[in-house]
């Protein structure tokens, strides 16, 4: 039986993962800090609201992130406010894990939304992290200094895969695909150590110096059900959006 | 072998050449060493012992006792040159002794790393003679030849010692030849003169610093992006066998040289006419040869060879629109090389790759950020 895809109509992009995305398929878009993560997630979401009259909600996280990421967009000629089936939200980092999860439901359900981003799942886990460790601090103020340093880590890294699988397996009930920007260390892998194992796809983007120029690429690592074209391939930015070069 | 010489032997061989040989940075195979400036450390590239036997034959066939000499000049400077990169005593500054002590740890590490055996024949520094003798030494045990290693290398690091370029040597013996054991010889001319034994002479001595500030920076060790095949994990998983400084992967025989024995290659190439296409060719034949053994070839093997070899970190769209490494070695005859092994091993990867012959060139090259950039395009 065919699989039903999302295409995000990104140049030279459907062309590597036989057409796009499988439905309701969620997956992980990892890379270093100015790699272009946002920008493929915006994109995506864009052309599906604008192209397919898909319902899109991007969640920032942070007040400071509406800005910057309508700044983004405008540089591609993406008028994110006036897109009629496009939602922006921004979530506060003041408000608790449980209630991220169930606020980004509430907003996908309203909008009936069909393509989501969440930018990034980094900045949720961190913001995870330090709820809880209110409900430890207590405990760790009994123990010694290594103790509770070592509970401190071990609380944090549990915290974090717990804090993912969490969210992934709130946002499944939903019928939409959803796109997780995660950010990486320089080592290449994530910074929450779990974001390239769990979801149904990986996405990674790198950028390295080559001589005077920056070279960006984009590799499909992992994308369930799917023949991916294997590779790392080219990615430019042009004044309408990505472009990758896969002929 | 006395038996104190055995156990050095075994000491070499199994403790400190394998550590001696860091091999488990992606994109670098990186030698410790001691220097002027104190704790440095030398660069090499894992080269296929096919590769070196091609090049003597092919060069000897094309251009005869030209093709010798040339070799033979190379293995040379090679040799004076590391030599010269140990700060290794020579006699103009030190005691006899130490230079002869000096002359046995190198013949003994020589042989651990590019010997199954060796023993010093006759060691004269007042005369200044050398003979060594060696068994499976690499190479000239398959091809007969032996110009570039165990003639060239051996002489320019005995000269060094001697504090005296114009000492010339020749391989009296060689397995690859029929003989029970190979023997290189390494005196001042009239001693070959006076015995009628005929010499591949190569005068011109060609300085290059493996220590300087410079040399230290650009092929300083930093991380890798596209690759991190890393050959620790390789021998771990028996995907190569690693011994004795070796590695044997599918028939193919590698071993560490520092670097300057390509630039050295590559520069002393143009003084034969055609010699830097013939080297370029001989390179790409041996890609291809390495590529066809790879079932399902892909440009991830490409990247993670190049970078297990010591090349640095490569990127290769499977479009072939950008093709560039970073962190290719330097030294400072950089600028006076062609880059042809690396061009050609590659052009052999990428046309088995693409079913067809592509040929790369460089585009540009690039030192900006503090390391060597090399940017490709196909040869029209």
């Amino acid at each position: 039986m065919a699989i039903e895809r999302m295409k995000t109509n990104i140049k030279g992009f459907d062309e590597l993962i036989e057409g796009g995305i499988p439905r309701n398929y969620h997956v992980m878009i990892c890379g270093l800090p100015g790699t272009g993560k946002t920008i493929l997630a915006l994109e995506a979401l864009y052309r599906g609201a604008v192209e397919f009259s898909e319902p899109a909600l991007f969640v920032a996280i942070g007040e400071d992130s509406e800005k910057v990421i309508k700044d983004q967009a405008s540089k591609f000629g993406w008028d994110l406010e006036n897109t009629k089936n496009f939602k922006l939200y921004v979530i506060s980092v003041t408000k608790t894990p449980f209630d991220i999860i169930s606020d980004i439901q509430d907003q996908a359900k309203k909008i009936n939304a069909k393509r989501i981003a969440i930018d990034s799942l980094t900045a949720l886990s961190i913001n995870s992290v330090y709820f809880s460790r209110g409900m430890v601090v207590n405990l760790m103020k009994t123990m010694g200094d290594a103790a509770s340093d070592s509970l401190n880590e071990r609380a944090s890294n549990s915290v974090i895969q717990r804090f993912i699988y969490l969210v992934i397996s709130g946002l499944q009930s939903l019928d939409s695909n959803v796109f997780y920007i995660t950010d990486l260390s320089i080592s290449g892998s994530s910074l929450d150590g779990i974001s390239e194992y769990v979801g149904d796809g990986l996405i990674l983007l790198k950028s390295v110096p080559l001589g005077k120029d920056v070279q960006r690429t984009i590799q499909v690592v992992k994308l369930r059900s799917t023949n991916i074209s294997g590779g790392i391939f080219d990615i430019d930015f042009t004044s309408n959006g990505m472009i990758v070069s896969s002929e | 072998m006395a038996i104190k010489d055995v156990i050095v032997d075994w000491y070499l061989r199994n403790i400190i050449v394998p550590k001696y040989v860091n091999y488990e940075i992606p994109g670098f195979v990186i030698k410790e060493q001691q220097s002027k400036y104190g704790h440095t450390f030398q660069r090499d590239v894992f080269l296929s012992e096919n590769l070196i036997e091609d090049l003597e034959n092919q060069f000897i066939k094309k251009y005869g006792e030209n093709g010798k000499k040339f070799l033979y000049g190379v293995g040379k400077n090679f040799g004076w040159n590391y030599g010269k990169s140990f700060n290794a005593p020579n006699i103009q500054n030190n005691k006899n002794e130490e230079v002869i002590k000096t002359a046995t740890f190198l013949s003994q590490f020589i042989g651990a790393t590019w010997a199954e055996k060796t023993n010093i024949v006759k060691l004269e520094v007042d005369s200044k003679f050398f003979q060594i003798e060696s068994k499976d030494y690499v190479v000239c045990s398959n091809n007969g030849l032996g110009q570039l290693l165990n003639e060239g290398g051996i002489t320019g690091l005995w000269a060094w010692l001697m504090a005296d370029y114009s000492i010339e040597g020749i391989q009296i013996n060689c397995q690859g030849r029929g003989d029970l054991k190979c023997s290189t010889v390494c005196a001042p001319i009239s001693y070959f003169n006076k015995n009628n034994i005929k010499l591949n002479i190569f005068r011109e001595k060609i300085e290059t610093d493996f220590t300087s500030k410079l040399y230290l920076e650009f092929n300083r060790v930093r991380t890798l992006t596209y690759s991190s095949a890393n050959l620790k994990n390789m021998i771990s998983n028996n995907l190569v066998n690693y011994s004795e400084g070796k590695i044997e992967y599918k028939g193919e025989r590698y071993f560490p040289l520092e670097i300057n024995f390509l630039f050295l290659l590559e520069k002393q190439v143009i003084m034969l006419s055609g010699g830097n296409n013939l080297l370029f060719d001989i390179a790409f034949e041996n890609g291809k040869r390495v590529a066809l053994k790879e079932k399902n070839l892909n440009i991830s093997f490409m990247c993670d060879f190049m970078a297990i070899m010591g090349w640095g970190d490569l990127l290769i769209t499977p479009n072939l629109n950008k093709i560039g490494i970073n962190y290719y070695p330097w030294s400072d005859l950089f600028d006076e090389c062609g880059k042809e092994i690396f061009l050609g091993i590659l052009s052999g990867f990428i046309s088995v790759y693409k079913n067809k012959q592509i040929k790369l060139r460089i585009i540009n090259s690039d030192n900006s950020n503090g390391y060597i950039t090399l940017i490709l395009g196909i040869k029209n």
